[in-house]
Formats: structure tokens, C-alpha cells, sequence
């Protein structure tokens, strides 16, 4: 194969970048869930106050 | 669905998922390094294409959802659809900037250089990066929520305006890229076989991979969003409970004459 290290570079790059940013998203998600209260977890729903002004 | 017992952003469904994408990816690394041939005039430089355009495609459709998101936040004014913008852009700065990374790498061998300012796709994808980059950086702009979100959706929104010059600019100034015109194209594709099927493999495996990055990228911007207008009220509830152990302890302490 010809190149190899230009072809693995730009494999290897965004899959560790892809890697890290996901690593980093759970931990934060980890520690956030952590300090929000169980019944303002509901992030598939649409609660009464996600309307900015009517609360 | 009961969030009590939830300590993180991750579901059931995302689990799976991340699964499926793993599996994928080492499907994606073996079609695209094993069982695919070496292009005729680009030789095995393709093997990189098999990355790059689908980043550069995610790209576009990040982007389009922070806009989409940013036009329904201000016909709704709801919370949700500002959260789904915003997360949708950091997802998308990320994949641009691969995209132009693996273009870059890519365009060493094949062109001779890494950048080339003269080439209008390259210099409409960076402007596009910036303008995301902005974006994520008006986000941040002290202000209050309501004013704050207005101001995202509108740069978001021009933004996207962006997507179609960057798209269309091999055909619209063919004489000032290097970029050659569209591989895949409606009734007009240059590729085959296994080599088109690698494409549309990478273009589905990363089109999961968008999705669970959403997902919790999408939630942690929830949370946040309910630890800054709800953050005192759990911090209350915290203190009173507390403050009820304590004195449930000292009652208790003066009842079997502990402090006597």
C-alpha cells in the first residue's frame, strides 16, 4: 500500500479525536447527572418551563 | 421512563447503539482498508476519501440542524429547540475541522500541498468552521437566556447560508479549486461497486456516530441548562434535608440522654 502513513494518519486522527470528544461528553454527563435532581433529568420530554418566559 | 436511578446521559438505547457503531466502525476500517481496491488514477489515497467526505457531509448536516433548530427556536421560543441548535453546532465544529484535517492529508499527495488559499471550497469550509466557532462563542456571551438564544439562532441561521457556497463552489468557480466537481451525484456517479458501497457505509456509519454524540451532547446541555435556573432550588432542598437530619439527630441524642 502506498502512502500508508498519510492514509493512517488521517484515519487515526479523527477517530481518536471522535474518541476522546465522546470519552469527555460521558464523564461530563456523568458529573452533571450527579448534581441535577432525578425529576429535572427528563431530557426527552418537554416540561411546562422549557418555554423561556413562562415561568 | 423514571430518571431516578439515572447518573449519567447514556439510556439504554444509547448503549446499543454505541455498540452498533463500534461494530461498524471495524466493518467500515476493514472495507475500507481490506476489501476495497486501490483506485485507478488516485491509488490508495482513496481509502482516504472513505472518511473525509463523510465527515465533510456530517458537517453539512450539523450545521443545518443548528440552523433548523435556530429558526424553531425563535418561531417557538422553546428551550428545547435552542438546547438541539447549540448541540448540534459543537457537534459539527468537531466534524469540520476533520473534515478539513483529512482533506488537508489527503490534498499533500494529490495536489502537492497541504492548503491552498486560492482554492474556494477550502477557504469557504474554513470560513464556515469560523462561523460556528462564533457561534459557540456567542453562546457564551454573558447575557440573559432569552436574549442569549436569539442572538445563537440568528448567527446560526446565517450560518447555514455558508453550506450552500461551500457545497456548490466546485461548479460556481470551477476555474478556482483544485476540488474536483461532485463524485456522487444524482444519475451521475463515478464510483462502483465496493468503493461506492464503502462511501455510503461511511456516510450511514457516520450519521450514527452524529447521532450519539446529539444524544449526549443534547442532555449534558439540559442538564446545565436545569443546574442554572433550578441550581439553587436543589441546592435549598439540599441544605433543609440537611438541616432535618441534624435536628432529627439532636432529638434523638437528647432522648436517651447523650448529652446529659
Amino acid at each position: 500500500m502506498t502512502h500508508l502513513g498519510f492514509i493512517l494518519a488521517a484515519w487515526i486522527i479523527p477517530i481518536v479525536v471522535l474518541g476522546v470528544y465522546s470519552v469527555r461528553l460521558l464523564l461530563r454527563g456523568r458529573a452533571l447527572s450527579r448534581a441535577v435532581a432525578p425529576e429535572r433529568r427528563r431530557w426527552l420530554g418537554l416540561p411546562a418551563d422549557s418555554t423561556q418566559g413562562s415561568s | 421512563m423514571s430518571t431516578a436511578g439515572v447518573t449519567s446521559t447514556s439510556s439504554r438505547s444509547t448503549r446499543v447503539l454505541g455498540g452498533l457503531l463500534v461494530v461498524g466502525i471495524v466493518f467500515h476500517l476493514l472495507l475500507s482498508f481490506v476489501w476495497s481496491d486501490a483506485d485507478a488514477s488516485q491509488g490508495d489515497l482513496v481509502r482516504i476519501l472513505y472518511i473525509h467526505v463523510p465527515l465533510a457531509w456530517l458537517m453539512y448536516l450539523a450545521f443545518s440542524v443548528t440552523a433548523f433548530g435556530g429558526l424553531m427556536y425563535l418561531w417557538k421560543r422553546s428551550v428545547w429547540w435552542d438546547l438541539i441548535a447549540g448541540a448540534s453546532a459543537e457537534v459539527g465544529v468537531v466534524f469540520c475541522a476533520l473534515a478539513l484535517v483529512t482533506g488537508a492529508i489527503w490534498g499533500r499527495h494529490t495536489w502537492g500541498t497541504y492548503w491552498e488559499w486560492t482554492d474556494v471550497r477550502i477557504v469557504t469550509t474554513l470560513i464556515l468552521l469560523l462561523l460556528y466557532v462564533g457561534y459557540l462563542a456567542v453562546r457564551r456571551i454573558p447575557a440573559e437566556p432569552e436574549q442569549r438564544s436569539r442572538r445563537s439562532a440568528v448567527v446560526g441561521i446565517v450560518g447555514a447560508l455558508n453550506i450552500p457556497i461551500v457545497h456548490f463552489s466546485v461548479s460556481w468557480w470551477a476555474d478556482r479549486t483544485l476540488h474536483q466537481k461532485a463524485t456522487v451525484a444524482i444519475g451521475d456517479t463515478k464510483l462502483e461497486g465496493l468503493m461506492l458501497f464503502s462511501l455510503f457505509f461511511g456516510l450511514v456509519l457516520f450519521t450514527g456516530i452524529y447521532a450519539w454524540l446529539m444524544i449526549h451532547r443534547f442532555r449534558i446541555a439540559w442538564l446545565e441548562d436545569q443546574l442554572d435556573h433550578h441550581g439553587l432550588d436543589t441546592a435549598l432542598a439540599e441544605r433543609r434535608a440537611e438541616g432535618s437530619r441534624g435536628v432529627a439527630r439532636a432529638v434523638g441524642m437528647v432522648g436517651t440522654g447523650v448529652d446529659a
